[in-house]
């Protein structure tokens, strides 16, 4: 049985209804019909899960943004269950499941292409795709941004970050930077693959340190979009599990939102989340 | 005998200092501060403003900068004009440019003798 948990988010009540009936009649054109629940500020998304396995319900999918889908996972919190994303907004987690809109997600949940993907997990809180310090990310419309002058201004005037950090209680490391992300997937179109496989069962660590202004005006393109890797002075490491002990109160991002503050440990939970995903997936 | 990785694994910048023992299964680059030991099973390029002051494992190496500590390599180690030695060095092929400095012993293992059937 499916059951579908939309959360309508930012979007009006007339859009929102626009995409109520296209999300019916997909789901009933691929015969994915299931029981479908709204999030409301008296019904979140964790008593909506829990509901969801009191009812003894195999499939559960999020129909709203990333931030629904995270919400999701965190909810279910490595229970065994299916999960699928019908995104209602533009998504890099999309992207990298292979799920482009609405119809499509519809049409991949009834094929029911069923992938193992590893988790990180900081502070109690899971992640499918990256976290993210310092550094602003990347916007949507991210070939106007870069010529952005206030843009540049704040890029030439991040502040230093003088970060300290225990990999895989191995070795530690220290280095000044001006931001850096822990990747467990990402939606990577010409950068290195290697760094965006969920499936590898290890966190990518890129970390950018502080450049000329004219290298960071150089590369701001490539800072913008997040491939760091592309940044000369980077670094690049590969850990199952990462402290960042300091600079304490330093906020951990998952897209915008802050989801834990340093000292914070970061692991990854090699295939924890059964994800449905398309047949245009990124790994 | 070794080339430059154009596109290595892990990357140590020059920014950064590494206390403890690094483990890769593919290749490393450093061009930062690292002390205790690096071990990978691919290729090693150490950079000209690297400090190095660890044992070193790997099975080719791309020495550049200053490494104090013994270097086993399973295949080739080419030492670079800059490069500065100081420990013993185990590999198969050994290369040294001029200016390359290096001290210590090195230990190289005999070439297997083909069999001629003539």
């Amino acid at each position: 049985m499916y059951y579908y948990i939309v959360d309508p988010q930012k979007l009006s009540q007339r859009e929102f209804e626009r995409v109520q009936n296209l999300l019916y009649s997909s789901l009933s054109e691929y015969r994915v019909s299931g029981e479908v629940v709204r999030v409301t500020g008296l019904r979140t998304i964790n008593q909506l899960v829990e509901n969801a396995f009191v009812r003894g319900v195999k499939t559960l999918v999020a129909v709203g943004s990333e931030d629904t889908l995270h919400d999701l996972i965190n909810a279910i919190g490595g229970r065994d269950i299916v999960v699928g994303f019908i995104p209602l907004f533009e998504s890099e987690i999309g992207n990298i499941l292979g799920i482009k809109n609405i119809e499509q997600a519809c049409k991949t949940i009834g094929v029911r292409r069923i992938a193992e993907l590893d988790l990180g997990v900081v502070n109690q809180n899971f992640f499918v795709s990256k976290l993210s310090f310092g550094l602003l990310q990347k916007t949507n419309n991210g070939f106007f941004s870069i010529f952005n002058y206030r843009l540049i201004r704040s890029l030439l005037n991040l502040p230093t970050i003088d970060i300290k950090f225990s990999a895989d209680n191995q070795y530690q490391g220290s280095l000044k930077v001006i931001g850096g992300m822990i990747i467990n997937s990402r939606n990577n179109n010409s950068a290195d693959e290697k760094i965006s496989d969920p499936t590898d069962g290890i966190l990518d660590v890129l970390l950018v340190s502080k450049l000329t202004r004219w290298a960071t005006i150089k590369h701001r393109k490539q800072i913008l979009e997040g491939n760091y890797e592309k940044v000369p002075g980077s670094s690049l490491i590969h850990v199952k599990k990462i402290e960042i002990l300091n600079p304490p109160g330093l906020p951990l991002r998952i897209g915008s939102r802050i989801i834990a503050k340093t000292p914070a440990t970061i692991e990854i939970i090699p295939k924890t989340l059964k994800i449905i995903v398309g047949k245009d997936r990124k790994f | 005998m070794a080339k430059p990785e154009q596109n290595p694994e892990t990357i140590i910048a020059s920014s950064m200092r590494i206390e403890g023992e690094l483990k890769s299964n593919g290749n490393i680059k450093i061009d930062g501060i690292v002390s205790g030991k690096v071990h990978t099973s691919q290729d090693l390029m150490i950079g000209p403003n690297a400090q190095i002051d660890a044992d070193l494992i790997a099975a080719n190496a791309v020495i550049g900068g200053v490494v104090k500590g013994n270097l086993t390599v399973k295949e080739s180690v080419l030492l670079l004009e800059t490069a500065k030695i100081i420990g013993n060095i185990s590999c198969g092929n050994l290369g040294i440019r001029e200016g390359a400095y290096f001290s210590g012993n090195c230990r190289m293992q005999e070439p297997k003798q083909e069999l001629n059937q003539e």
